[in-house]
């Protein structure tokens, strides 16, 4: 019922979908950077995969965090693959 | 991003190194706190680097407890750490202070004023007139006013013609322009004579205006007139003119030179002695023993002056003397060899005296020889050109 009227909400007046929703964004630049916003924290990191708590896993060779703060992180490195989990 | 750097460099910034079970918790926990740390790398399992802020540095201590991890710091990078390391220096940092402020305040002066431009005023009276102007070496730039110093001067010397300021750093240039006089390169507008400048005989004498006054053959010496401005015509009085000739006289030169068959050369020896010696004013340092073990020399001073900006004398000088050994040899010449050494000498000898511009036809040896040396006396015949205009005068 809450959801209902929260995207209701968002449809009447246009606003992006991240914005009311749980949701995260991500924006990726070539495969050698991405950047989630709205990720939450992360659970697990090494060199090889990121998992992150809002349910993205990235896969690749290198992976290091360049940026992190409360609300989004940026990921360099050779990004191979993405998962999402539902 | 070099922005950022250049930021990140001005805060300060340290690379740290954790190591625990739980650095993914230590990161989370980093970001929720609003700690910002940048460029995590993921050497091995449980060990992370990273950079983080200096200001940062203590609140991660709460963080490290939390997770039990351990933490080293890399490196320490930024403008904090930077002056950290140069508190312990004070005396350091206050001589370099002082030297940038020497250096600023002798900047704001001037330390040399150079006069260029010219020709006929000597140097030595403009920069006596911009003395008194108050351009002197030592003032401030600012409080010199150029423009009245300008004006003051074009009231003072009617000579000068416009002046040019340039300031260059601590040097001033002064450009001077002057006023020439229209009556100046007059020759050509007067009636004119052209006088004969040295004794010769007339080869050759083309004339384009004034009258000619000698004849190809003719001796002429010094001062004689050759072509006079003063032309007569049949239908009115004598007209003056502009005289306009080329003549060529020949002329001959004479040297003679004895050279002995005995004869003392001194030669150097090649063997060379320094000696220094500091000048403070009047006092003088000498920095090895004076005196020298040769018994004949050629000694040659030099002088060294310090000189700062390249104008300012100081009295301290270094003086070095070298000393160069000469040797004494007799050398005994056949009468064959004296007479070659003496033609190449009294050869050169009048090659000396003949003047530029003068072409030498042939020349003449006459050699004598007398009881212990030869001499020989040159004479070379030369073809020149001859005469000088002077203004003719009532």
């Amino acid at each position: 019922m809450k959801k209902d009227v929260k995207a209701k909400f968002q449809e009447a007046l246009e606003l992006p979908a991240e914005l009311l929703t749980n949701s995260y964004r991500m924006t990726l630049i070539d495969n050698t950077n991405v950047l989630i916003e709205n990720y939450k924290a992360i659970i697990e990191y090494e060199a090889y995969v990121i998992r992150l708590s809002c349910g993205l896993t990235i896969f690749g060779d290198n992976l290091n965090v360049l940026e992190i703060s409360a609300d989004e992180i940026i990921i360099g490195g050779k990004i191979k693959n993405i998962e999402f989990e539902n | 991003m070099f922005l950022l750097k250049t930021y990140e460099f001005y805060k300060g910034y340290s690379e740290i190194q954790i190591e625990g079970y739980f650095v993914e918790r230590f990161v989370n926990l980093c970001s929720l706190r609003g700690i910002k740390i940048w460029d995590i790398d993921k050497k091995t399992e449980g060990i992370i680097n990273l950079k983080i802020y200096e200001k940062d540095l203590g609140r991660v201590d709460e963080l490290l407890k939390i997770t039990k991890s351990q933490m080293r710091i890399i490196k320490k990078v930024g403008i904090p750490n930077i002056t950290n390391l140069y508190k312990k220096r004070k005396l350091f940092i206050i001589i370099s202070l002082i030297c940038c402020a020497v250096i600023y305040f002798l900047s704001l002066h001037i330390w040399d004023v150079e006069v260029v431009g010219n020709e006929k005023i000597p140097t030595e009276e403009i920069e006596k007139i911009l003395d008194e102007e108050g351009v002197q070496v030592g003032r401030r730039k600012e409080s010199i006013d150029f423009e009245k110093m300008k004006s003051n001067i074009y009231v003072k010397r009617q000579d000068v013609l416009w002046i040019g300021v340039k300031i260059k750093g601590v040097k001033v240039t002064v450009e001077i322009l002057e006023r020439k006089n229209a009556d100046e390169d007059v020759l050509e507008n007067f009636p004119t004579n052209i006088v004969a400048d040295r004794d010769g005989v007339i080869q050759k004498i083309s004339v384009r205006s004034g009258q000619k006054c000698v004849e190809v053959g003719d001796v002429v010496c010094k001062g004689d007139v050759l072509v006079s401005g003063l032309v007569d015509s049949e239908h009115s009085d004598p007209i003056m003119v502009n005289s306009n000739a080329d003549i060529k006289i020949k002329t001959w030169y004479t040297t003679k030179k004895a050279v002995p068959y005995q004869k003392t050369i001194l030669s150097k020896s090649g063997l060379v002695d320094k000696k220094c010696k500091i000048k403070l004013g009047n006092y003088t340092i000498n920095l090895a023993n004076n005196s020298t073990k040769f018994e004949k020399y050629d000694t040659i001073n030099s002088v060294k002056k310090l000189v700062l900006f390249g104008k300012i004398e100081t009295p301290i000088s270094l003086d070095v003397s070298t000393y160069e050994e000469l040797i004494t040899s007799d050398v005994l010449y056949t009468p064959e060899q004296a007479e070659t050494i003496a033609k190449k000498e009294v050869y050169d000898l009048v090659m000396k005296n003949i003047p530029d511009g003068a072409e030498v036809l042939n020349y003449d040896y006459n050699v004598f020889s007398e009881n212990d040396e030869v001499i020989v006396r040159i004479t070379a015949e030369c073809l020149e050109n001859i005469g000088v205009e002077e203004k003719i005068s009532f």
